[in-house]
């Protein structure tokens, strides 16, 4: 890649740059700063906006009382149950129990703070989902 | 202690090692300390799924960069792991007191300065700590332009995250810079060495795992709809530029590494296999990435279909074959070389 054909496309890096390696006039390697890259962004925009559905089919079983609020929680912090099971020290199994509506309903106080702190929210955000949808990976369309 | 230089760096562990070694007192540009941590590397593993996409790594595993470039430098380490949080928060928190800048393995959901776009559960993201005031760090990540400020819990679960590669608190910094480093014998040992993980015959890395994905890309093509084969082509694209590679899956900062290393030794043969790797990287970038996003938009280019995109990939690995077999074919014959001007700033 020569230095002048560093893209320098609409991107979500939102005035962060990044640095990549390019070839000068004079075919030495030199630092060059890329605002953005379309086929990069195309990749990210088509990977988040496939992330976004899953979270809103989430969100819409969740109100429909299929699933638990937990599983829509897991889903905006992209963690599978048992990766979450990890974090919270309790087996995956009782985890993929807990997305049921009438077993989440049952937990415990403790089990539920736990579960709150693993995920950086306060048991009240952990038990409800948003009313509307809206995206979260995405912050606007870049 | 001289104060803490902020490196802007393509990627992260380069980066880090880059700014830690000249904290130290050895200058090495990025691409020299991914050459020397013989960072270049393809793996495409069987089974192992993130986020329910296949695992397509461009990069040696995390940590080694900064390991192996240590070692062939002589520079004495040390790395820490912990089991317990509390340990390791205060073993930090003791470290930046005594003003050591500290590399520190995190994982990229938690780290909340980054666009939510870029924040994934990737557990193998480096930075460097600097300094910790009440309930904040200041932090010089390579992938900013500036240090930045990080809430103190945020760094906690950063550290302590669990999956894939947990960090389980990783921290690492060099101890001690040798007197005298023979930068000639560490860049051919280190050229050896990535020629020979490119070269290995296993059927899931280097050169041989390029030809594997470009085998499954065809399969895609007959087995997934159109909307999957889109998603796993982009998939591949992201692992190669988004995640902070300098461009073309690290092969433009491998590219520059053999230049320099190039013209250190005066081994032309290095020069050349710059070039080489150069035409490697634009036949990732512009030949496969160029053809998959097309791909992606819905508006390919006549005869391009995700097939084509197979057959670029083959090109890629023909091209990374001949190159390595190249150098490993031509290494100079004594490496040792005076390297006084590698160490401008002790």
């Amino acid at each position: 890649m020569r230095e002048e054909e560093v893209p320098q496309d609409a991107s979500f890096y939102r005035g962060h740059q990044r640095v990549c390696y390019a070839l000068n006039k004079d075919n030495r390697y030199v630092v060059a700063r890329s605002a953005g890259w379309e086929v990069e962004r195309v990749a990210t925009a088509q990977a988040l906006l496939e992330l976004e559905a899953e979270v809103e089919q989430t969100r819409r079983r969740v109100l429909a009382g299929e699933r638990s609020p937990l599983a829509y929680h897991l889903a905006t912090h992209q963690m599978t149950p048992k990766l979450f099971a990890q974090h919270a020290g309790v087996a995956s199994w009782r985890v993929r129990r807990h997305l049921k509506p009438a077993v989440f309903a049952r937990l415990s106080p403790r089990l539920l703070e736990r579960y709150a702190r693993c995920l950086a929210l306060d048991v009240a955000q952990l038990a409800r989902v948003p009313e509307r949808a809206s995206h979260v990976f995405l912050e606007d369309e870049a | 202690m001289s104060p803490f230089l902020h490196l802007h760096a393509a990627h992260c562990e380069s980066g880090v090692t880059a700014a830690l070694l000249r904290h130290a007192g050895l200058e090495l540009s990025e691409p020299l300390a991914f050459g020397l941590g013989s960072g270049l590397f393809f793996c495409f593993p069987p089974f192992v799924r993130v986020m329910g996409m296949p695992l397509v790594s461009f990069r040696s595993y995390p940590g080694t960069v900064f390991q192996l470039a240590c070692r062939r430098l002589g520079v004495q380490t040390e790395q820490r792991k912990y089991a317990s949080e509390a340990r390791g928060i205060e073993e930090l928190d003791q470290l930046l007191a005594r003003g050591v800048a500290v590399g520190v393995q995190t994982n990229m959901f938690w780290l909340s300065y980054f666009p939510r776009e870029f924040r994934s559960q990737f557990n193998g993201h480096n930075l460097i700590a600097l300094a910790r005031r009440g309930d904040v760090y200041e932090l010089s990540d390579p992938m900013l332009k500036e240090p930045v400020e990080l809430d103190a819990d945020l760094l906690r679960r950063s550290r302590f995250s669990k999956g894939l590669l947990a960090p389980r608190g990783a921290l690492y910094f060099p101890l001690r810079i040798p007197a005298k480093v023979d930068l000639g014998a560490a860049v051919v040992a280190a050229v050896r060495d990535n020629a020979r993980k490119m070269l290995a015959p296993f059927p899931i890395i280097g050169v041989r795992g390029i030809r594997r994905l470009a085998r499954h890309v065809r399969a895609w093509a007959r087995r997934e709809d159109e909307k999957r084969q889109r998603l796993l082509l982009g998939h591949v694209v992201r692992m190669q530029e988004e995640v902070g590679t300098g461009g073309a899956g690290f092969r433009f900062m491998y590219a520059a590494f053999l230049q320099a290393a190039g013209e250190l030794l005066g081994h032309a043969p290095y020069l050349e296999a710059s070039e080489r790797m150069t035409a490697a990287g634009d036949a990732w970038r512009a030949g496969f990435a160029g053809t998959a996003a097309r791909i992606m938009k819905g508006h390919p280019r006549p005869g391009e279909d995700v097939e084509s995109a197979a057959e670029l990939l083959l090109d890629c690995a023909r091209r990374e074959e001949e190159l390595f077999r190249f150098l490993l074919a031509n290494t100079p014959r004594t490496a040792s070389v005076p390297v006084a001007h590698a160490l401008a700033s002790r």
